[in-house]
């Protein structure tokens, strides 16, 4: 297990509660039982060009692009606030190369956080994200080093792939057992009056409960080929069926994004509503 | 959420008109605006402004121009929908409350400038609303009205003709555009797809002179001057 004394098995995934500054206005953060910062890279980034969003039946599609502060505005502004949850404090990064993520996480390890979630798999930007997984051997050692650099625990966020057994094993080999599956999916949504995709960038990633068979697919396989690993299944998440589901096909812990974006006190419930009905 | 009932539905071409009364009283800033659901399902929220508050009683005005307006659209009198907010802030927090204002709107993102004129009728000098077609009769008051096919002109030509100092204008972007070569004093109130509605997704970017700023969060009423259109 990624983590022995959590609260709950509920995740909030990276991205759409940004840096819990807003949600923790409208919830109260300590009851959920991890929460993921969004990813942060080496610079800032800008993101993209509006629209970044346009929705889809149950589902949205994004193009945010990783809009960040980098790690050393991060550091200074955002995490001292982050620091003072009593929940496990996951941080996400990202970088274009093994020296980007060692940099990141020699920075930040001090600090009173529990986990780092390195992800691979944005489909948003031109460089780094999703575009690690051409070249391997690149992954294999962003995995390494990011490995040596910290004693605590790190969980490798990969998107839907054919080749997702091969992703993990490699990542197990490295000696890191923990996954967060999945990733949004690249999509398209166009204007039928223009002809036009609706996203200035085009092309973006799918999420919500729309993805959910898909999540579902990539849990079952690598949990059914690898029971040891620990994996947080993310992807459609918004009741607890959906839940449920997610713990059918082998999830270990259940990941909160796009859901708490259509309805911020989300989490609150759910977790209450799978407490009544599945654990007590 | 808060559940919110449909009292009355109009439909006619492309617009809606709906009052609805809410479960709950919560109060509205003219400006702000609520994230909409039309059902209690796994669907994604959108983001409306209101053109009119008396208690828990609200009133839009709305162009069916997507799957959501459009199955919005389809609902019936007694039907519920969803509601979540207020968010974003007034207009009253971001202008100068000593001066008088023009409220010149495009369309349907017009509504909260009725709003504010129902709420702050001492803070607005005049207010012209264009449509290209009549279809508002009745709902908005014909003098605050300028239907664009019928009198040749849109609402930045009409304010072109008086002289007219400070602005407020809620409307498409090729409208920001135009008021920007006129030079006054001006505030936008800004329209973007929107994700969370609260600031935390990052989904509604606006750039500024002080870099990105989001709509939800941060607007959605920007001086003209600091919007990079």
């Amino acid at each position: 297990m990624i983590f022995e004394d959590i609260k709950n098995p509920f995740v909030l995934s990276s991205g759409p509660s940004g840096n819990f500054e807003e949600l923790s206005k409208i919830i109260d953060l300590n009851e959920v039982g991890a929460i993921t910062t969004k990813t942060i890279t080496p610079e800032p980034k800008k993101g993209n060009p509006a629209p970044r969003i346009v929705n889809i039946e149950n589902g949205l599609i994004n193009s945010i692009g990783l809009q960040n502060p980098g790690i050393d505005n991060f550091i200074e502004k955002d995490l001292p606030k982050i620091e003072k949850y009593k929940t496990k404090k996951i941080i996400s990064i990202a970088g274009y190369s093994p020296e980007d993520f060692q940099m990141m996480i020699k920075k930040i390890d001090n600090y009173n956080i529990d986990a780092y979630e390195l992800n691979f798999s944005c489909p948003n930007v031109k460089k780094g994200g999703a575009t690690i997984m051409q070249n391997l051997e690149l992954y294999r050692e962003c995995l390494k080093v990011s490995k040596k650099s910290t004693k605590k625990p790190i969980i490798v966020k990969l998107g839907y792939s054919d080749r997702i057994l091969n992703l993990v094993e490699i990542s197990i080999n490295e000696g890191i057992e923990n996954f967060t599956l999945i990733n949004t999916l690249k999509g398209m949504k166009f204007d039928l009056e223009t002809g036009k995709p609706i996203l200035k960038r085009g092309i973006g990633g799918v999420s919500g409960n729309v993805i959910k068979p898909f999540a579902l697919a990539m849990v079952y396989t690598v949990k059914q080929k690898f029971p040891q690993v620990s994996i947080i299944g993310n992807g459609g998440i918004f009741d607890s069926n959906d839940v449920l589901e997610f713990k059918y096909a082998g999830a270990d812990y259940f990941g909160l994004g796009t859901s708490v974006m259509m309805d911020p006190e989300l989490p609150i419930k759910l977790i209450n509503n799978w407490e009544e009905e599945y654990v007590l | 959420m808060i559940k919110a009932k449909i009292l009355e539905k109009q439909v006619k071409n492309d617009y809606m008109y709906l009052k609805v009364k809410m479960n709950e009283n919560i109060h509205i800033e003219p400006g702000q605006f609520l994230m909409i659901k039309n059902d209690e399902d796994k669907n994604m929220a959108k983001p409306f402004s209101i053109m009119s508050q008396k208690g828990n009683i609200i009133e839009f005005i709305i162009k069916i121009i997507g799957d959501f307006t459009k199955k919005l659209s389809q609902k019936n009198e007694n039907d519920h929908i969803f509601l979540r907010g207020p968010y974003g802030h007034g207009f009253i927090e971001k202008i100068d409350k000593n001066k008088k204002y023009v409220l010149l709107g495009g369309g349907c993102g017009a509504a909260p400038l009725l709003h504010f004129e129902e709420k702050y009728p001492n803070l607005v000098e005049n207010i012209k609303i264009g449509f290209k077609e009549n279809f508002i009769n009745k709902i908005i008051a014909d003098e605050k009205v300028l239907i664009e096919n019928i009198e040749n002109k849109n609402p930045v030509d009409w304010l072109k003709e008086n002289n007219f100092e400070n602005i407020i204008s809620c409307g498409p972007k090729g409208m920001f555009k135009a008021l920007k070569t006129l030079n006054k004093n001006t505030f936008v109130s800004l329209e973007e797809n929107m994700g969370c509605g609260i600031g935390m997704c990052k989904g509604c970017p606006v750039e500024t002179t002080e870099g990105i700023k989001m709509v939800c969060k941060d607007g959605p009423l920007f001086e003209l001057n600091e919007v990079i259109l």
